[in-house]
């Protein structure tokens, strides 16, 4: 099931950077960057929605499942956030002649990309029982989901050298972005699938070589 | 073309290590704990 659903996933983003650089570009030629850079940024908040989701969770049931799949989303996000913020950067350099420019879209996904990092760090340096680990993590978890509103918002609501939305001029460039969005999406769920019951079975291995 | 070029290896080339390297782990695990269980079969 897992391989078919990444098998799906790498068919359609594929099929998304084909349709894209052929019939879909868009001009000038940079800009065909938002084709891999728009589909990661969407990811990398739908990873931190799954964070909240998981957090409040885990606060009110104690279930670890809850605790595993907030790990999990955190690890996902947090490789989407970086490529967010990587192909972001190429595009700023390709577009706007700077590597990075202080404007409102740019800090909040910058401080999205650290908010990820600080909660993996939490993760594996706070002392004490996983239960109490959890926890903190949870409350993290969901004061930092209030980056997301404003990374959503900040483009719309400030003047931002960023482009609030895009409009495309052909449905072959709609296609590609849909593909493309399509295809992180599922590779982001398999993922986090996939690192979730990685992490329920190496606890249960651990907890057998304690016993 | 070249920070197009780049865009796509680098989300390219991150997508796939990061989904070999958690496939690889989840391998390793599945055979550790088939081990544990061929050699301890009571447990099962």
């Amino acid at each position: 099931m897992r391989r078919l659903l990444f098998s799906l996933a790498i068919v359609l983003l594929v099929a998304s950077t084909w349709i894209g650089l052929t019939q879909g570009q868009i001009a000038p030629l940079q800009r065909n960057i938002l084709y891999a850079h728009v589909p990661n940024a969407v990811c990398a908040l739908l990873c931190f929605v799954v964070l909240l989701v998981a957090s409040a969770g885990c606060l009110v049931t104690g279930r670890q499942g809850w605790d595993l799949l907030a790990a999990a989303s955190a690890e996902a996000g947090f490789v989407f956030a970086t490529l967010l913020n990587a192909t972001g950067m190429l595009f700023s350099r390709a577009e706007w002649n700077v590597w990075w420019t202080p404007s409102p879209r740019l800090v909040t996904s910058a401080i999205l990309w650290f908010l990820y990092a600080v909660y993996l760090i939490l993760r594996v340096s706070l002392p004490g029982s996983p239960y109490r680990r959890a926890r903190i993590c949870a409350v993290f978890g969901i004061i930092a989901f209030l980056d997301v509103p404003l990374v959503f918002v900040s483009a719309r609501f400030i003047p931002d050298i960023h482009r609030p939305s895009f409009s495309f001029d052909s449905p072959w460039q709609t296609a590609a972005m849909m593909l493309g969005m399509a295809g992180t999406a599922l590779l982001a769920a398999g993922l986090i699938w996939l690192r979730t019951s990685l992490l329920r079975d190496s606890g249960e291995l651990e907890r057998e070589l304690l016993q | 073309m070249f920070y197009l070029v780049s865009g796509f290896c680098v989300v390219w080339v991150c997508h796939l290590s990061y989904l070999f390297i958690i496939d690889r782990q989840a391998r390793q695990l599945r055979r550790r704990l088939d081990a544990r269980m061929k050699a301890s079969p009571q447990t099962t």
